[in-house]
């Protein structure tokens, strides 16, 4: 099974057969790469090295080998583990890296920007974009991304083949944006010459209170050792505790490494994730969908009014009917590696793709219902 | 004695079954078990007959039962077994089905889950100039619209007897009401495939025997049996449906002469939904395709219906397969006519009707709505039955207003 994040390696748990060969099984070892390819191609050297990376589905980090009655099972994370993990463990930047006015093409270059070498540069659209200005030291890559990020509004995919694209969350060049493709419905589902119909097998949705807030504060330490504090504005809400006061819920950040002053940008966009969050978990039979017409980050449609799934300022004509949907974005998917797939492990000393070694025939396929 | 469980047992009689099992588990719904033999006259019929059970199966259905009318209710279709390959001697086939009990009609209601929006229009009307109506079936009774002061409530003649039509609804409301299970059907909508009424989504590809229905209208193929490409959309007019036919012009002059499938997409007595699809036909065969979505809701005097070519933008027609001239509409606040209206009434008395929320070339003379280069349109079908006579809410002017207010629909059974 593997498991992609928005903006997150995510993870991966392939398990083999039995009957695959141990000298070939025993090749496979941590830090090489697993890679996923839609169909299989025998042998992989029949394309080029990184030709292949490119044409790949999924692209992950071995960090895990694990034997089980006789069978190996690889386990690791996805091409985002190059920027750091969730254990603070990584490439950190210990060279101060600072910015002035800088584009995000500027930010996101490796020796002068905040990339490690494993991760290139890909495609960064700066349509809409304002510039960054910051420094980081001590602080891995995912890190400074992030705060790159959120300062300004934008979002990033890594690829299989190890680069990363960028752009402003409101545009269409690394993720679907403007006009999504997939519509999600827990009744009357299929194809559309407009749209791709997901069936909901299993459709929860959670109205997520946890991380609301109606304000932040950041700290920032001065030279002399003073605080100073930061305050965002307090978000208009209308809930009320229990003697009828309005809700009172503050975050208190550190400092971000932005140099925007005075942080309205940066305090605006983590407000907005500090929020009242809809989440919807689904699941479906048709595992084609990721990755095919809709990719972890995409936003697509979604349509349950039971659930609350409904906003009359999107009309959408979908199978016969007008339906007033919600554009919400794919965070998270679980799809398993199924038969017709191909699955290689290249070793982290591979110069061409005749080093792959071709594990295809030797998965345990997973269902795709 | 006659059993109903669902839409099965509509067309053909169900005889009683042979073990009638009530399971009561404490904290848990009551659970029937039934089991017995149907018999038909042709396995083809058999064979319907199985696929209309299955089709059911976790749906919500009425049951009733004229041997005990005290099991009369609603259920939710657990599980079928048919077996068609061991007929009996006496050409029977056995059956077993298990339902979960929801309640009687006592204890018992019904919510239907509406969501609305005004749908995005050339002629300038607001949402608050449409007309958002529902209609629950045939003999509902006790209508809860949740609005503080009554909305307009008026009945429309069916086949099966006068349906509500609740008007002015507020697009947030969920209204709940009641039927008894052996209304529940009635002045709801159907599909029927090859002359026999379809339960689900499973219906064989015979795209010159299709019917949709609502008992106020139906609509089916012009073709007399073989799919001509017209459609027939006929009114109840109190004794008969009365006929008038309708084509669809590929670049305005091209009548789609022939629709290669149907299939089934919505299938409940609220809405019913069905998909013409086209080959082109083009050399090579098979680069596109036509696409007709053809909607109609409960109480409804209109069918709706969104066309879809996927080849280059170009024009369209509706037209009257038979030329009658007609007047142009325009509904009260719009900024243009949306709709078209026989000038006169025809033969029947009747007056049709057929519109769009896009901007549309009136041919007056003939009877035809041309729409520029595009590769999708929507449109509706309706009539004025009754002619000059038509009663109000059900005029020219107020199915343009009601077909820019549809709403989505899913009923559920609710406890009092």
């Amino acid at each position: 099974m593997i498991t992609e994040h928005y903006m997150d390696p995510g993870s991966f748990h392939v398990p083999l057969r039995a009957e695959a060969p141990y000298d070939l099984l025993e090749q496979v070892i941590e830090f090489g790469n697993l890679v996923v390819t839609p169909q299989h191609i025998n042998p992989p050297d029949l394309i080029a090295d990184d030709e292949l990376l490119t044409a790949a589905r999924y692209a992950g980090i071995v960090l895990e080998t694990e034997w089980a009655d006789g069978a190996l099972a690889i386990l690791g994370q996805g091409m985002g583990w190059y920027l750091g993990d969730s254990e603070d463990k990584g490439p950190v930047i210990e060279a101060e890296v600072s910015f002035s006015a800088a584009t995000l093409e500027t930010v996101l270059q490796t020796t002068t920007g905040v990339l490690p070498a494993a991760i290139i540069q890909g495609d960064i659209n700066l349509t809409g974009l304002n510039t960054f200005s910051g420094l980081f030291q001590w602080e891995l890559p995912i890190d400074a991304i992030r705060t790159v990020m959120t300062d300004l509004d934008a979002h990033y995919r890594i690829n299989p083949n190890g680069s990363i694209d960028a752009s402003k969350t409101t545009q269409d060049s690394v993720f679907q944006f403007t006009s999504p493709t997939v519509v999600v419905v827990r009744h009357g589902w299929g194809s559309d010459p407009t749209y791709n119909g997901v069936p909901s097998r299993r459709l929860v949705t959670r109205r997520d209170a946890y991380e609301f807030v109606t304000k932040l504060l950041v700290l920032d330490e001065l030279e002399d050792g003073t605080f100073k504090l930061i305050d965002s504005d307090t978000v208009t809400h209308s809930y009320k505790d229990i003697h009828g006061n309005a809700l009172l819920r503050t975050a208190v950040l550190s400092k971000p490494a932005t140099e925007e002053t005075p942080l309205t940008n940066y305090m605006a966009n983590e407000l907005a994730l500090l929020s009242v969050n809809d989440e919807q978990e689904i699941e479906t039979d048709q595992y084609e969908i990721s990755g095919g017409n809709l990719n972890v980050g995409d936003m697509f449609w979604i349509y349950d009014p039971p659930s609350g799934f409904v906003d009359t300022d999107n009309e959408v004509w979908f199978r016969g009917q007008t339906i007033w949907p919600k554009k919400t974005r794919l965070l998270e998917a679980s799809w398993p590696v199924a038969d017709g797939m191909g699955v290689y492990y290249r070793p982290d000393t591979a110069t061409t793709s005749a080093d792959w070694i071709d594990l295809t025939r030797y998965i345990k396929w997973e269902a795709t219902g | 004695m006659i059993l109903r469980i669902g839409r099965w047992g509509d067309e053909v009689e169900i005889e009683s079954p042979e073990s009638w099992q009530d399971i009561a588990s404490a904290g848990q719904n009551q659970m029937v078990r039934l089991s017995g033999s149907i018999a038909q006259t042709s396995l083809a019929l058999g064979q319907v007959a199985r696929t209309e059970l299955l089709e059911q199966i976790g749906m919500m259905v009425a049951v009733t039962w004229s041997a005990d009318t005290t099991r009369d209710g609603f259920y939710i279709l657990r599980s079928v077994t048919m077996d068609l390959l061991h007929l009996t001697d006496s050409g029977y086939i056995g059956f077993q089905v298990e339902l979960e009990r929801i309640g009687g009609v006592g204890q018992t209601e019904h919510q239907s889950l509406l969501t609305g929006a005004l749908i995005a229009n050339a002629h300038g009307l607001a949402a608050g100039e449409v007309q958002f109506f529902h209609s629950p079936p045939v003999g509902a009774l006790a209508y809860d619209g949740g609005k503080v002061g009554s909305p307009t409530a008026w009945t429309r003649a069916t086949e099966d007897g006068s349906i509500p039509v609740i008007l002015d609804l507020e697009t947030s409301v969920d209204p709940k009401w009641a039927v008894d299970p052996s209304n529940y059907y009635d002045g709801g909508c159907y599909v029927s495939v090859d002359g026999n009424v379809r339960a689900g989504l499973d219906a064989p590809n015979t795209p010159g025997t299709w019917e949709i229905g609502n008992k106020l209208l139906k609509v089916t193929p012009g073709g007399g049996g073989a799919s001509n490409g017209r459609i027939i959309v006929s009114h109840w007019d109190g004794t008969a449906y009365e006929d008038v036919i309708y084509n669809i012009k590929f670049a305005t002059t091209t009548v789609i002469p022939e629709w290669h499938y149907v299939s089934v997409i919505r299938n409940t007595a609220e809405v019913v939904t069905i998909r013409l699809v086209r080959d082109a036909e083009e050399a090579p065969a098979t680069t596109n395709r036509h696409v007709l979505d053809l909607t109609l809701r409960r109480g409804s005097l209109f069918v709706s219906a969104y066309y879809t070519w996927t080849g280059g933008t170009t024009t369209w027609s509706l037209d009257r397969d038979s030329t009658e001239a007609s007047t142009a509409i325009t509904p009260p606040g719009a900024s243009s006519a949306m709709a078209l209206r026989a000038t006169a009434n025809d033969g029947n008395g009747n007056r049709y009707v057929m519109g769009s929320s896009k901007t549309t070339t009136k041919d007056l003379t003939n009877g035809g709505l041309d729409f520029a280069s595009t590769k999708t349109f929507d449109f509706f079908i309706g009539a004025e039955v009754g002619g000059s006579g038509a009663a109000a809410n059900d005029q020219a002017a107020d199915q343009c207003l009601q077909y820019l207010a549809p709403f989505t629909e899913v009923v559920r059974a609710v406890r009092r």
